[in-house]
């Protein structure tokens, strides 16, 4: 029998549902603070006390993630993208544009150690590593503003940290829903939905 | 009918007790000094006492310091009005308690009502009283914790953390059934003589006239120092929760700008009323929510044609230009979600064929 191949390690795959139920739930609650009057899923407080709690998750969950792909030296082979990167992406943007209507075969094949093509490498480096870091620290600046008052004063005030926060909240709410479409466009249409789940693809 | 007995007597009170004017007490109140003398020394300089009975310890000291106390509420009073088992000096080593419900009958009646044990000069130093509405979150709160610590307050959830150990918000915000909160902006910094925020006088702060008020300042090179906090308006002593104070939405929500707040200026007399527009538009302050686009935006927005009128449609959309490139993410998000998936569906025969192929 032929091993199969585990293309994403068991603790990744614990982080990535962890961030996966939280940010859902980040978005439901941190909208739902936002747009008071118009929704009405949880009240304020509970909104607030799920958004703190899944936002330290994430936080935690984030660490967790981080240093694996820095102490397994993965890092710079799966994420960080290089010049011949950005080279590559409209290879990739003709095929999900174009040539997957026409039944064409994806160009890339995931590996342990490569497992995301050129598009996906630039998309997650920037949203796990720069935009996710930047929404935690916003987060926890506005979770208790008056212990993080110099910062905040040091950035331009409370509505500069708090307009971040918003921006990048709709940022990665968009990502979201593109990404659960995106994710159904594999071999099978739960082929990477069972990946992340079970660590390899039939 | 009450009342006016209470003023009459309040009216007496300097006659009654002219014999002793406070400058008398003050010969030994005073001084300093009067701390660092051994109880024998200061016994020397009363009368033996009879009255054996011993009061709590409260906040006030023998010691008082008269510009201090000139500058409190109680700073036009007389020793006697309130000490009024003393008619002459030396007077005697124990005296009575002082019987706070005279003046404040309400205040002691729905205090009562409250359960509390604490006697008013154990939380209150009567000799350095303030009005209420100059008063600081931190300074207000500091009687209720002498008893109720941050342990306690840790252990009644999130609202309690936050709000008071944050020390922006007065336990009395949300503990005073009858009264009202507001924002209270307290505005450090000195003002060249008869300068008024509250220029055209008739009690109410305009953001035009706050603004001047700032600039003017700035111009004469103030440092102002401007903090806001969540007071009440009115203390109940009862201590009972406001329903609307349960509602979280009654502060976190638009809603707080539909509330005046208070400004307390350094050299102006009393607190002002202030156009609730200043928090927004001097102090970037926008209760979470307050800055969000709706509906209403857009409409406003499509419908104005004439061009100066629509740059100051844009104008009135502020931070609300997030909520527009956020809608705008999102929109693309699912359009382009949608569009694949029709695409993906029109072409799922074809898409077979090539792959049987």
């Amino acid at each position: 029998m032929k091993k199969r191949e585990i293309l994403h390690p068991l603790v990744i795959r614990i982080c990535h549902w962890v961030h996966a139920v939280c940010i859902v739930l980040l978005i439901f609650t941190g909208f739902q603070m936002r747009f008071t009057e118009a929704l009405k899923m949880f009240s304020f407080e509970v909104s607030v006390k799920v958004h703190n709690f899944c936002g330290f998750l994430v936080l935690f969950s984030f660490f967790i993630l981080g240093a694996y792909y820095v102490l397994t030296g993965k890092f710079k082979k799966v994420y960080l993208p290089r010049s011949e990167d950005l080279k590559k992406v409209p290879i990739y943007a003709n095929y999900y544009f174009i040539r997957y209507f026409f039944g064409e075969p994806h160009p890339f094949t995931p590996k342990p150690d490569d497992k995301f093509n050129s598009l996906q490498k630039i998309t997650y480096f920037m949203l796990m590593f720069l935009l996710l870091p930047l929404q935690i620290l916003t987060g926890l600046f506005l979770w208790d503003p008056l212990t993080f008052k110099e910062v905040i004063n040091f950035f331009g005030g409370i509505k500069v940290i708090a307009a971040v926060h918003l921006l990048l909240a709709y940022t990665f709410t968009a990502f979201v829903i593109a990404h659960i479409y995106l994710a159904t466009l594999g071999h099978t249409f739960f082929s990477h939905f069972k990946a992340m789940i079970l660590g390899y693809e039939d | 009918m009450r009342s006016f007995f209470i003023f009459l007597f309040l009216l007496c009170l300097p006659v009654l007790t002219s014999a002793l004017e406070k400058e008398v007490c003050f010969e030994c109140h005073g001084k300093p000094e009067i701390l660092s003398m051994s109880p024998e020394e200061r016994s020397q300089m009363v009368t033996p006492s009879e009255k054996k009975q011993e009061w709590p310890q409260g906040l006030s000291s023998l010691y008082i310091d008269p510009e201090r106390f000139a500058s409190s509420s109680h700073g036009g009073f007389n020793c006697l009005d309130c000490h009024n088992d003393i008619s002459d000096v030396p007077h005697p080593q124990k005296l009575g308690r002082v019987d706070c419900s005279l003046c404040h009958k309400e205040v002691a009646e729905a205090y009562e009502s409250s359960g509390h044990p604490a006697l008013c000069y154990q939380c209150h130093d009567p000799h350095y009283v303030k009005p209420t509405l100059q008063v600081q979150a931190k300074i207000r709160n500091s009687p209720c914790l002498n008893c109720h610590e941050k342990k306690e307050l840790l252990s009644k959830g999130y609202p309690h953390c936050k709000h008071i150990l944050g020390e922006k918000v007065s336990c009395t915000a949300c503990h005073n059934a009858e009264g009202e909160s507001r924002i209270f902006l307290f505005v450090k910094g000195q003002t060249a003589e008869g300068e008024k925020a509250d220029i055209n006088g008739d009690g109410s702060v305009s953001y035009e006239e706050f603004k001047s008020y700032l600039s003017k300042l700035k111009k004469e090179g103030t440092k102002v120092k401007i903090e806001a906090e969540l007071l009440p308006l009115n203390v109940s002593h009862s201590y009972g929760v406001r329903e609307e104070a349960k509602d979280c939405l009654s502060c976190h929500s638009p809603r707080l700008l539909t509330k005046r707040p208070i400004l307390i200026l350094s050299d102006e007399g009393s607190p002002l009323e202030a156009d609730p527009s200043i928090l927004t538009r001097i102090f970037n302050f926008y209760p979470i929510g307050s800055d969000r686009f709706t509906l209403l935006n857009l409409k406003e927005l499509i419908s104005e044609k004439k061009p100066e009128e629509f740059e100051s449609v844009l104008f009135k959309i502020g931070w609300r230009w997030l909520d527009i490139l956020g809608y705008i993410f999102l929109i693309g998000a699912i359009l382009f979600v949608g569009l694949h998936g029709i695409l993906r569906i029109l072409t799922l025969k074809w898409r077979k064929k090539h792959e049987e192929e």
